[in-house]
């Protein structure tokens, strides 16, 4: 009889088709129009000079055991 | 902005019992304690409370974030123009990062970000070439605790990976 598996690990999930996808999607993207691309890039440049004056109000350390 | 929305849609998601606890990490995370380096989406770190296939496990997420308008585009979703790529927990140590994550204000909006000590654990455990490269910068830029690093490094068994590291 196959041995079950245990509760704790059934929280995790095996990701590896999922960044297998991801990377797939980046070749993919690889092909969109240079407008396109300009676009994505000007977001995420925007997003980018948010994140540099973010600020940490909470910090919580890691666990230490 | 429209990180204002994918944060509202996450609590939402959270509200509605699709997720549990979530942090931004990947590339845009990392963004945050040292220079940028390129990335095209935002990662969040998500506990599903539903129990997934390892076929298809974004399912609750897409059979949520669907009728809203924001279908899955490969393994991403574009909301308000930005691609937003949603990670379910792959171990403890992703589980640990997501619920001591750093509590950030982004132009006024409060975000769960995976702490530097967290994010470069996390590149020693899934140890990929841009994954060392990213932690040398942590490094090269005193942006991380080495205390605190060298607890997780211990607790998580990566000391074989943060040696490698160190010779690069």
């Amino acid at each position: 009889m196959a041995k079950a598996e245990p509760i704790v690990d059934r929280k995790y999930t095996n990701l590896s088709r999922l960044f297998d996808a991801k990377e797939q999607a980046k070749k993919d993207r690889a092909h969109l129009s240079p407008t396109e691309k300009y676009r994505m890039v000007q977001r995420l440049n925007e997003i980018n000079k948010s994140l540099k004056s973010a600020k940490i109000i909470k910090r919580q350390g890691v666990k230490r055991g | 902005m429209a990180l204002d929305r994918v944060i509202e849609i996450i609590e939402e998601m959270q509200t509605n019992g699709v997720i549990g606890s979530y942090a931004l990490g990947g590339a845009m995370a990392a963004a945050i304690y040292v220079d940028p380096f390129p990335t095209q989406d935002l990662d969040f770190f998500v506990h599903l409370l539903a129990d997934v296939s390892d076929f298809d496990p974004l399912r609750p997420i897409i059979d949520y974030l669907e009728p809203l308008g924001y279908p899955i585009q490969g393994v991403e979703f574009a909301i308000e123009g930005l691609l937003v790529q949603f990670v379910p927990f792959t171990g403890k140590l992703a589980e640990e990062a997501t619920a001591q994550a750093n509590i950030v204000e982004i132009e006024g909006v409060e975000v769960r970000v995976l702490s530097p000590e967290y994010l470069v654990a996390l590149m020693l455990e899934t140890n990929r070439a841009k994954d060392k490269l990213r932690a040398r910068m942590f490094l090269d830029q005193d942006a991380v605790n080495l205390d605190e690093l060298n607890i997780l490094i211990k607790r998580f068994d990566l000391e074989e990976k943060w040696q490698k590291l160190n010779q690069l």
